[in-house]
């Protein structure tokens, strides 16, 4: 089965006042359909940069130095602006902000936000101007009070600030999903939200990808949630990925040190807070070899003079490291 | 510091600016020895009058005789000093109104940017010609009218910032480690919310001098035999189109300066801003 | 570690925010963050005060260090009354409590040395020669795992971690005894906060430490606290000794929050609940217990009478009406796609 998001070995350079960041140097993943792939990361190991090069919105002064990102067949890298604008975003691929507060208009009704989408991404139905405004209306509110948005006719009238953080996003979740796209990316949508109001969204989002068929590719550092919501995981470090598999295995019996190291440090199985010691290597100066060496503790005179090969587990987990070679 | 100054480095209409205002700087301290006739500041030698520029006289003679090229480099020393009179002395008026406005929220506060509003509203030229009329006209009153109408501008500035960092989390930590707030106020706020103020002072000093021109134009200000820009031009009306030099010269000397000024306001705000939108 | 008398005494202490008499300007009703609260801190331990938001958590511990003024209440230091002063004052009475900000980083003056930030406390408490305050700056900034060379450097120059040691170096020069933390680990990679947990159990162990801790992080609190007192809407509803609290978890909310918490081996506790709509907010005055909109086992008296906390068993509290049932059963059908959500 070809799988729906295929990104392989992607190498993104940044130009900053300090000279080129190698901020992804190898990151490879892929998403089949109707799965839930979990992307962990710690601050700095490019995740945004990831999401941001999938949605074709890297920053001026980004350069793509090797990679494809395959999308149900077609590598999104070759598009044009204008045909990812047409064919692609929010009619295919969906998108939910970590911070709904600041990726709403506070100056426009939600209703006129959400329409505002679908006005340009909903798929052509055959309808056109008021008829097809009014189906893009009636799915609206469909798909609030499936979101358990309350009073969802008279919420298309109100503005971002009468909502709580929690229905905020449900509102974006809805707006990812109108013109019903295949693949959901969503960027830590629950890290700034209560616990209870994030277990409801979870769940939302489980059930969502059950009943609609969709992917969900989630970026968090939260290894509970990953836990909770995701099916496979795809582990990143100083721009690679260095473990990725299914969910269950890996968190049982993690393989690569910086996952063991990292799972270690969760306050479910720490015996005692240790953290890892050493500092992630800046995308200025990545050293040669494993970029995790200076900081593993099975670490070999091999591992620094050339980069490690990658191998796979018993469980079918792909493992950058020299030990599962 | 070393980012800052390689940042604004970069900045290449700012350098400009800040050559320019260096330029004049020089100008206004060595003027005297400078200037190839400096005693044309007041003597006059009605022999020579109205003579266009040659390599004698670089700029001209204006209708006593006096050479323009001396008078305009003299003249940077008199705009330079209102100038920076002026804004110091707005300065010393409008941050610590501002300081106090911003600090607590209150009646007081209240009436302070009442105030503050009621002036900025009126034109400033024309509060500064009111005032110098008001008072008899010279260069002492063309400075306190326009002391008098641009403090606004930084109790507005000081007031915002003040309302920001009283509100921020180190002045809550310091309330925390015991700080009392006079403390607060002088030894933290203050220097925190200097770099808008050095902006709109750099910016003000241009813009004074600017000001300080069109009054002294009118007779507002400066009195002959002063060299000031602004007079010069004023007085050379009288004999336009012919002696081209006479208004042409003074006015270029206020364009550029005003410009220099300008241009290094305008660099060093854009250092300043981006600084404390990316600092939380 | 115990003495008689509890470090820190809270006695129905009410917090009322905001309000503006009108005049100019409309008038704003206050709200109440914090209604009725007490609790007892003994040295030594940790007391973790857990909440979403609107509960109130943070306005109790700003109010317990004095940065708040209670609008009711006692709060008691050593057993003596330190309450009801306004901040500057009550900043040095209460000296033996510190506030340690979530953001370390933004809580230091950016134009001044760290060296002369931390010395600037020393300077308000007292300390007068300027020798004796270098050398305690110096020593603090070793105890901490910095560079004592490192005091003539600016902020900006450090990393966040740096930045948390050095803010913490400045409480810590003024010999505190009861440090209130705000949210210490929210926002935070994995490592760095068991690096931040780590110092924290250091420092504690070092300089003979009480801590209250203010978190919503549930798996951080379980490993971390001696006791835990769970807020909602300004009250406490629930609290006990951290193994009790979650293993047998009595009031709703409690049950509700833990099965909410993520985790990473597998479920807390046997339920399976999922609660509806979001946390309140203070500022809709309710008659009854603030949980009764979303508790799914109300009944009449919930939404007539405020219930108070009583204690269970030794050490353990309940606010609810239903406590003296025992654990109501509170399952609901097993998620099964659509009919998860429907209450």
């Amino acid at each position: 089965m070809i799988p729906l998001l295929d990104i392989r070995s992607l190498k993104v350079s940044i130009r900053t006042d300090e000279g080129m960041a190698n901020v992804l140097d190898d990151v490879s993943l892929d998403l089949r359909k109707g799965r839930i792939l979990g992307v962990v990361g710690e601050s700095g190991c490019g995740k945004s940069t990831l999401i941001r090069a999938v949605m074709g919105i890297l920053p001026r002064g980004a350069h793509i130095d090797r990679g494809e990102i395959w999308f149900e067949g077609e590598n999104l890298l070759v598009f044009s602006e204008d045909e990812l604008n047409r064919t692609v975003r929010s009619s295919r691929i969906g998108f939910i902000p970590q911070d709904p507060l600041l990726a709403l208009n506070p100056v426009f009704k939600i209703g006129a936000q959400l329409l505002e989408v679908m006005r340009w991404h909903a798929p052509d139905d055959g309808s056109r101007g008021t008829e097809r405004r009014w189906r893009h209306v009636r799915r609206l509110v469909e798909l609030l009070r499936r979101m358990q948005v309350p009073d969802p006719e008279t919420a298309l009238e109100r503005y971002p600030h009468q909502f709580s953080g929690g229905q905020r996003q449900r509102l974006l979740i809805a707006a990812a999903l109108a013109c019903s796209p295949q693949l959901v990316i969503a960027d830590e949508p629950t890290t700034a939200l209560d616990v209870t109001t994030q277990h409801q969204i979870l769940l939302l989002l489980r059930e969502l990808v059950e009943e609609f068929g969709i992917s969900l590719l989630f970026v968090t550092h939260d290894f509970g949630v990953v836990a909770e919501l995701c099916d496979d995981l795809c582990v990143i470090y100083a721009g690679q990925t260095v473990e990725a598999g299914r969910v269950g295995p890996i968190l049982e019996a993690p393989s690569h040190p910086y996952t063991r190291a990292l799972l270690a440090c969760h306050p479910d199985r720490a015996t005692s807070f240790v953290g890892i010691p050493g500092l992630v290597p800046s995308p200025l100066a990545r050293p040669a070899g494993c970029q995790f060496a200076p900081r593993c503790r099975d670490v070999r005179s091999s591992c620094q003079a050339a980069p490690p090969p990658t191998g796979r587990t018993r469980s079918g987990a792909e493992v950058r490291c020299v030990q599962y070679a | 510091m070393n980012a800052i100054f390689r940042k604004l480095a970069r900045d290449v209409p700012a350098m400009l600016g800040l050559a320019i205002v260096l330029f004049v700087l020089a100008l206004a301290l060595f003027g005297p020895w400078l200037a190839p006739y400096p005693e044309d500041a007041s003597a006059s030698h009605l022999l020579r009058r109205l003579k266009p520029p040659s390599a004698a006289y670089p700029f001209g003679t204006d209708n006593l005789g006096r050479d323009i090229f001396s008078r305009v480099i003299l003249g940077a020393r008199g705009a330079l000093s209102i100038a920076l009179a002026v804004v110091t002395t707005a300065m010393l008026i409008g941050v610590p109104l501002g300081l106090i406005a911003g600090y607590r929220e209150g009646w007081l506060s209240e009436a302070i940017m009442r105030v503050t509003d009621v002036v900025l509203a009126i034109p400033q030229l024309i509060l500064a010609l009111a005032l110098a009329q008001v008072m008899s006209p010279s260069l002492e009153s063309a400075m306190l009218a326009l002391s008098l109408t641009y403090w606004p501008f930084f109790t507005r500035i000081v007031y915002g910032e003040t309302r920001r960092l009283t509100a921020s989390l180190f002045v809550d930590a310091l309330r925390g480690v015991g700080a009392s707030t006079p403390r607060i106020v002088f030894l933290h706020i203050l220097p925190n919310s200097l770099s808008p103020v050095i902006v709109r002072a750099t910016i003000g000093l241009g813009f004074t001098i600017l000001v300080a021109a069109v009054l002294g134009f009118l007779g507002m200000g400066a009195t002959p035999p002063e060299p000031d820009w602004g007079l010069a031009i004023s007085e050379s009306r009288t004999y336009l189109p012919r002696a081209w030099w006479y208004a042409t010269f003074p006015g270029l000397a206020i364009l550029m300066t005003v410009m220099g000024f300008n241009l290094l306001g305008d660099g060093l705000r854009d250092i300043v801003d981006p600084r404390i939108r990316r600092s939380r | 570690m115990t003495s008689a008398t509890p470090l820190l005494s809270v006695r129905n202490a009410s917090v009322l925010l905001g309000g503006r008499k009108g005049f100019l300007r409309k008038t704003v009703p206050p709200v109440r963050a914090v209604t009725d609260v007490s609790l007892e801190l003994r040295e030594g331990e940790i007391l973790s005060l857990v909440g979403e938001s609107g509960c109130g958590k943070t306005t109790l511990g700003r109010t317990i260090v004095g940065l708040q003024r209670e609008s009711a209440g006692q709060i008691l230091l050593d057993g003596k009354e330190v309450g009801g002063q306004p901040t500057e004052m009550a900043r040095r009475t209460r000296k033996a409590i510190q506030y340690v900000h979530q953001d370390a980083g933004a809580a230091l003056d950016p134009w001044w040395s760290i060296g002369r930030t931390l010395a600037e406390g020393l300077l308000i408490h007292g300390v007068r020669g300027a020798g004796e305050r270098r050398d305690r700056v110096a020593e603090m900034l070793a105890a901490v795992g910095l560079d004592p060379g490192w005091g003539r450097r600016y902020p900006h120059e450090f990393s966040g971690g740096q930045l948390r040691r050095v803010a913490l170096a400045r409480i810590l020069l003024l010999k505190p005894r009861l440090l209130v933390l705000d949210e210490p680990t929210s926002g935070l990679d994995m490592s760095v906060q068991a690096t931040v947990l780590n110092l924290l159990l250091e420092l504690r162990e070092r300089f003979s430490l009480t801590y209250l801790f203010i978190s919503h992080d549930l798996s951080v609190v379980e490993r971390l606290s001696d006791r835990v007192a769970i807020m909602y809407l300004g009250r406490i509803v629930e609290t006990a000794p951290a193994r009790r609290i979650f293993t047998q978890p009595t009031h709703p909310y409690t049950r509700i929050l833990l099965a909410a918490a993520p985790r990473l081996n597998g479920r807390r506790g046997t339920e399976n609940v999922v609660v509806r709509g979001d946390p309140p907010s203070p500022a809709h005055v309710r008659a009854g217990c603030a949980f009764a909109d979303r508790c799914p086992i109300v009944e009449s008296i919930c939404r007539d009478e405020v219930p108070t906390l009583a204690e269970i068993t030794a050490g353990h509290r309940v606010a609810c009406h239903k406590r003296a049932t025992g654990s109501a059963v509170m399952e609901q059908p097993a998620p099964a796609g659509a009919a998860r959500l429907a209450s």
